[in-house]
């Protein structure tokens, strides 16, 4: 019969260390050994391992390929050159940066992969550009990526930090990102069209976007309401 | 489908509290509790399966395989007897009801060891325990000849399974008027996650002892255990570094046994709970402080009218037209989605008391302990079950996470209160 110093309880023969504070059993007089009978066996039930994400990702890249090859195969055996068929290929190529391959990572990594996400969107743009012989790529299409993508940079950083930031915040974020958004493609598309740097329309977006995500910062904020939303929502 | 019970039903609706728990179950988890008696004896598995089937005749209720239908599970008969397989050292860990004939229990044997699993679909605390002592009886019957009376909770294998026993109460005891269930969200206890292992620590103490502590507060037992678990608890939020603003309340689930206030015979789920706790942002509390906020809590909600209130509140959610007649994946997905946001965040822990184990004297000498365990829950990592028998109360801690420390100061406690605590687990050296 050994007690735990720590703990002061006492240790059924079974234990090496005290359960509860890893402590060994230290008893001169009765040094431990193996009891005869132990309260549970040494066998452990197997247990269903995670899904391992890289190889559905594999699986998913291969399903992937087939249309790409489809598209490119038939394309070549019609025209015996490459013409539409790279579009499809671009949009297969830009579907698996923005969905499979964060599933390669250990972890969502938000600014690489975004960045990653932009990239690629640009590239794919190029490339649309180029087959259509058009020149919007550099006064249009990079400035609205850019812009857009840093958007939505931060709103997954304010997304992301729950403790900081609450509910109604963090809506009211996507609101006002939303209407930040349109200003910019206003102002892009304005500027590439005439020069000036005035916006025309997106006053009539950002207003409702404006107005809800100062709704949604004052709900937070009312203890009573939110409580009472909640209940609505749940039950 | 055979049917071998022309008066029994080949099909039964799930009960009311139990509709949630396929909906909620995951890859790796689902809602589980086990309970196990330790004989004198090493357990002879072939005798053990005779008595099984004849216990599943007598209880059909429990021979069941879960379905799905278009708009709710179902349970359906099963003609067949489960597999008794070889104990394991981490006990609950998810059932796959395709490797155990499609069964919604499994019984497991250790040296002198009886344990039956149960998913939550099937029964509570209080029907799993009736089964198990009514298994371990007839074993005890065939293997030693014992004549042991059918009281207690024992039920007669010899008679036709009644139709009591298989009612959903729920339905039959909701009032009228409902209550809210909004509750604020519990401080939950963080750890290392180690989810591929299950952790038991048992403490085996004198119940005289406890009851006598407890007695002298003037509480119940469960009351008294329930304070010493929030207390444990808050101290780990209190030494996290959390600013006292900032803190979470500090609740325990406690489940309340229906059958006291509603006379059934239902060997399934007939349980509601309740959330005592303390508010940590309004200040330290002492042991007794916390005593009296468990004890007001406990006398104010575990009253008939209340809890009639609650089970309407329930049973009304399940007969509302909107939900019924949702296919069931959608249902799934909403049931899963409430379960997720509501299921265990508006307590930090469980504790579970079954409360004083009979049998007849006649088996008592066959029977040296019972057990009962809580299997993991879906968010809170550390839980606690409790049983008495004779004069030993068996509180059996459940957690998935690798840090013991509430166990160790619940424990703790118990041993600075002069009460005597000994300590075994499912470790391996």
């Amino acid at each position: 019969m050994s007690y735990c110093v720590n703990c002061g309880v006492e240790l059924k023969d079974s234990e090496k260390t005290c359960p509860l504070c890893d402590v060994e059993v230290q008893n001169p007089r009765a040094p431990w050994k193996e009891p005869a009978e132990r309260p549970y066996p040494g066998r452990l039930e197997p247990v269903l391992k995670r899904a391992d994400r890289r190889f559905f990702a594999t699986l998913a890249t291969l399903i992937l390929c087939i249309p790409v090859a489809v598209t490119l195969l038939s394309d070549l055996l019609t025209d015996g050159m490459l013409t539409w068929s790279g579009y499809v290929a671009g949009a297969m190529a830009l579907l698996f940066v923005w969905v499979i391959l964060p599933f390669y990572c250990k972890r969502y990594y938000l600014l690489r992969l975004l960045s990653i996400d932009c990239l690629a969107t640009l590239a794919y743009l190029k490339l649309i550009e180029y087959a259509s012989r058009g020149d919007w790529f550099l006064p249009i299409a990079l400035p609205i990526t850019v812009a857009v993508s840093v958007l939505v940079l931060l709103c997954a950083l304010v997304l992301r930090n729950r403790k900081r930031f609450s509910v109604g915040v963090r809506v009211a974020c996507v609101f006002f990102a939303a209407g930040l958004a349109t200003v910019a493609i206003d102002v892009i598309l304005a500027h590439a069209d005439d020069g000036s740097w005035m916006p025309r329309w997106s006053f009539y977006s950002v207003l409702p976007c404006v107005v809800l995500g100062v709704v949604a910062i004052l709900m937070s904020r009312h203890n009573r309401l939110r409580e009472e939303i909640r209940r609505r929502l749940m039950y | 489908m055979k049917h071998s019970h022309s008066e029994f039903p080949p099909y039964m609706k799930l009960d009311n509290a139990a509709k949630i728990y396929p909906a909620a179950r995951r890859r790796n988890w689902m809602a589980l509790f086990r309970v196990s008696a330790t004989l004198s004896d090493h357990v002879d598995p072939a005798v053990l399966s005779t008595a099984l089937s004849r216990v599943l005749k007598r209880l059909p209720g429990f021979a069941q395989s879960l379905k799905r239908g278009l708009f709710w599970y179902y349970l359906e008969h099963n003609d067949g007897l489960p597999d008794i397989t070889p104990d394991v050292a981490n006990p609950c860990v998810r059932l796959i009801p395709k490797e155990n004939r499609g069964f919604q229990f499994r019984v497991r044997y250790y040296n002198r060891r009886i344990a039956v699993e149960f998913f939550h679909v099937l029964t509570d605390g209080t029907g799993g325990m009736i089964f198990l002592k009514t298994l371990v009886a007839e074993y005890l019957r065939l293997k030693y000849n014992a004549g042991i009376p059918c009281t207690d909770g024992i039920l007669d294998c010899g008679e036709s399974p009644r139709p009591g026993e298989t009612e959903d109460a729920y339905l039959r005891y909701a009032g009228s008027v409902t209550r809210s269930r909004s509750e604020k969200n519990a401080f939950y206890i963080k750890g290392t996650e180690d989810p591929d292992d299950v952790h038991i620590v048992t403490g085996l103490i004198p119940v005289a002892e406890v009851l006598e502590r407890a007695h002298a507060r003037g509480v119940t037992l469960t009351e008294y255990l329930t304070a010493v678990l929030i207390l444990a608890i808050d101290g780990i939020q209190r030494r996290s570094g959390v600013r006292r603003c900032h803190m979470k309340p500090v609740k325990i689930n406690v489940p309340i046994n229906l059958r006291r206030f509603y006379p059934t015979e239902t060997l399934r789920n007939f349980a509601i709970y309740v959330n005592p706790g303390i508010d940590p942002r309004l200040g330290t509390y002492s042991f007794d402080e916390i005593l009296r906020a468990v004890h007001h809590h406990m006398g104010a909600e575990v009253e008939e009218k209340l809890l009639n209130a609650r089970i309407a509140t329930n049973v009304r959610t399940e007969l509302n037209p909107i939900l019924r007649a949702a296919p069931l994946f959608v249902k799934n997905i909403a049931m899963k989605l409430t379960f997720n946001m509501v299921g265990d965040r508006k307590t930090s822990s469980s504790l579970s008391n079954i409360g004083v184990v009979r049998v007849p004297p006649e088996m008592e000498k066959y029977v040296r302990r019972f057990d009962f365990i809580l299997g993991p829950l879906s968010r809170n990592r550390v839980v606690l079950a409790a049983l008495s028998y004779r004069d030993t109360l068996v509180l059996n801690f459940t957690r998935t996470i690798r840090e013991s420390m509430v166990e160790r100061d619940f424990f703790r406690f118990l041993v600075r209160e002069g009460i005597h605590v000994t300590i075994e687990s499912n470790n391996q050296p």
